[in-house]
């Protein structure tokens, strides 16, 4: 009898469990995700290697650890364009400070880590004291990091840097990279906050609305300190397994970042208008964009168009999150019947 | 909030010559750059040379050139990254056709701003039709015109280009550069329209209140495609005017573009939530900037410091146009939130 009863439940509950799966908002890009790995998978042998799976994985740090901040950011309703820019920096410096300061290692890996917070901060003070849009905010600040960045070092190459500074960039911990282990690990650490602290309410809360938030009682200025520090700590951490991965500083080493990270956090399905994202959503956009870098290299299309190709995938993830958000319908395109 | 630049002064009764410039918006701006012109020409001899006056006209005149568009899409509300890679991609390939496809300077100079039209329709399209945020959709668009370009020329750097086509760039009209004739008359031009044109008012009135505008029966798609479009091809006219100074086409050439051009419209005055603008002020703006940059230059200061200073100058020229606007005072600096 008591089986009889049960058994319908089970399958009730078996049934929503699947439902709540296809219903979890990071489906879609899961599913985009399998398939251009399968396709790619299918296609090309040389994609197969073990090999080529460490490489996407560790070429997909620099641009994931650096779209986890920027999701923080976007769920706030914000933007930074001076992550590169951070990057480039903390990992030039900190270089500077091993070869030519001849610090230890970990001092310099941390001067890094901090400096890269240092530049969010200033972000953040400027953004929120002096009330100016964050693009043009961080756009005028990336300006005056590489600024320092090239008055310092001069422009100079610093290589041949020692194996404790390239830990982060380039050792494996068994099999798996260190690198990988850090971007999991702070994904995780990043999901906890925004989904368990208060911190973390706050940061949807200001993307949901602003006004509603302070209302609310929400520290919005404290709240967005937070946020753009958050982005300055992982570009920081960012520029610092970029020179490990290459053991050199180079100055235009984050150069072509800006819009994969963008595209990443975008694809992994963070609202542009902020209130909506998750870290395993911008894991798997990056996750789509290293695939994506892969197969140009792998399949040898012309390695020049790479550019291009992260160029339109952009597009389409913002066209993709404007029909998300319902900004945009089909209805729109048919013509005469767009207003009543 | 004023919408036209001019005019404000038509109701009240007549002031000194003097009062009048001091009420003008753009007196301020002057006054910064009459002040550090006047303190270079007597610190630096360099300075004063006949040949530096000239190379700062003509350095100036690059992204001063691209600044209109700028301004004009800051005024409407928006905001263009991709003017940099338009640049470089007009440059490149204009000087493309001529090297590898034989074809005539002219037609390489048609061909360049024929891709910045493509591009200012492009981008126009996704912003007006596909409802894109300017932003995103102009820093999406860089990325696959800079991919296009690369693509196209292997990153090599075009050399050797006819004088037919580095004439705009490095070429004379009478006295002055020819690349500075075109950027005196562009601006003329550029302030006759917005200031008189129904374009130019709706321009202003869409940067003011995009809603506003629309409840008058303001087209907004349209405005908002001519001033993309507008964007884009002096962006391209940059280009190719860079392109020529330089007497060579190079990958790269659109990077530094960026940062001096929104500087120019920021110092100039331009509100960066839109509405309020001119292309005089701009104009000045972007003699400021240039003034600086050489500043650096002839009183050697490390060269590497230019760039940290423009970054730095755009911070200041915000935070002064935030205080001009009452959006910021000194007690809500000390205030803790």
């Amino acid at each position: 009898m008591s089986e009889q009863k049960t058994d319908p439940s089970v399958t009730a509950s078996l049934l929503s469990k699947l439902k709540s799966l296809f219903g979890f908002r990071e489906s879609a890009v899961l599913a985009v995700l399998l398939l251009a790995y399968v396709i790619m998978w299918g296609v090309s042998p040389a994609f197969r290697t073990l090999n080529n799976h460490i490489t996407i994985l560790k070429q997909m740090t620099v641009v994931a650890i650096m779209a986890f901040g920027l999701t923080v950011v976007y769920i706030s309703g914000g933007f930074d364009l001076s992550q590169a820019g951070i990057a480039t920096l903390a990992g030039m410096l900190s270089g500077w400070a091993v070869a030519m300061w001849h610090w230890p290692s970990w001092l310099a890996v941390l001067f890094g880590i901090l400096l890269g917070g240092l530049c969010g901060m200033f972000n953040a003070l400027l953004i929120m004291r002096l009330r100016i849009e964050p693009a043009v905010v961080t756009l005028a600040t990336s300006s005056i990091y590489m600024g320092i960045m090239y008055f310092w070092t001069k422009g100079l190459t610093i290589s041949n840097l020692p194996a404790g500074y390239n830990w982060l960039g380039s050792a494996s911990l068994g099999p798996v990279p260190v690198a990988v282990v850090v971007m999991f690990v702070l994904a995780g650490m990043l999901q906890w906050m925004l989904s368990r602290t208060v911190f973390g309410r706050h940061v949807f809360l200001l993307g949901n609305s602003k006004e509603a938030a302070r209302l609310a009682g929400v520290r919005v200025e404290r709240t967005l300190f937070g946020i753009y520090t958050i982005g300055g700590f992982v570009s920081g951490l960012a520029g610092i397994i970029l020179s490990g991965r290459i053991s050199a500083s180079v100055t235009n080493m984050a150069a072509g970042l800006l819009t994969p990270t963008v595209a990443a956090t975008i694809i992994g399905g963070t609202w542009l208008s902020g209130g909506v994202g998750s870290m395993a959503g911008t894991l798997m956009g990056s996750a789509i964009m290293a695939i994506l870098r892969n197969a140009i290299v792998v399949l040898q299309v012309d390695i020049y168009l790479q550019e291009g190709v992260v160029g339109v995938i952009t597009v389409l993830a913002v066209l993709m999150d404007l029909f998300r958000r319902k900004r945009l319908t089909l209805q729109m395109f048919l013509p005469k019947r767009r207003q009543a | 909030m004023a919408v036209t630049t001019g005019g404000r002064s038509t109701s009240k009764p007549p002031r000194s010559a003097w009062r009048r410039f001091l009420g003008m918006r753009e007196s301020g701006v002057f006054l910064v750059l009459a002040s550090m012109y006047v303190a270079m020409w007597f610190v630096s001899p360099v300075f004063r040379a006949r040949f530096n006056q000239v190379s700062i006209l003509s350095q100036m005149a690059v992204f001063a050139v691209l600044a209109i568009g700028q301004t004009m899409v800051i005024v409407s509300g928006g905001f263009d990254l991709s003017q940099g890679p338009i640049a470089a991609l007009a440059g490149m390939l204009g000087g493309l056709a001529i090297k590898n496809w034989g074809w005539s300077p002219l037609a390489g100079i048609g061909f360049g701003l024929a891709i910045g039209l493509a591009c200012g329709v492009f981008n126009g399209l996704i912003i007006t039709r596909l409802q894109f945020e300017p932003v995103v959709a102009t820093l999406a668009a860089s990325s696959i015109y800079s991919g296009i370009m690369y693509s196209m020329t292997k990153g090599n750097t075009v050399v050797e280009l006819p004088p037919q086509f580095t004439w705009l760039g490095s070429g004379d009209l009478g006295p002055l550069p020819a690349g500075v004739v075109v950027m005196f008359a562009l601006y003329a031009l550029m302030q006759f329209v917005l200031t008189t044109s129904e374009f130019g008012r709706h321009v202003f009135l869409i940067g003011s209140n995009k809603e506003a505008a629309r409840l008058a029966g303001i087209n907004v798609e349209r405005t908002q495609f001519g001033i993309f479009l507008t964007s884009a091809l002096v962006a391209s006219l940059g280009g190719i005017m860079l392109a020529g100074r330089i007497s060579a086409a190079q990958p790269q050439m659109g990077a530094g573009l960026m940062l001096p051009t929104v500087a120019a419209a920021i110092v100039g005055g331009t509100w960066l939530t839109g509405g309020v603008g001119s292309m005089f002020g701009t104009l000045m703006g972007a003699a400021i900037m240039a003034v600086l940059k050489n500043a650096i230059v002839v009183l050697r200061v490390n060269i590497y410091l230019q760039e940290f200073v423009v970054g730095v100058v755009v911070v200041l020229a915000v935070v002064i146009d935030q205080v001009r606007r009452g959006n910021l005072s000194l007690s809500l600096l000390r205030r803790r939130a």
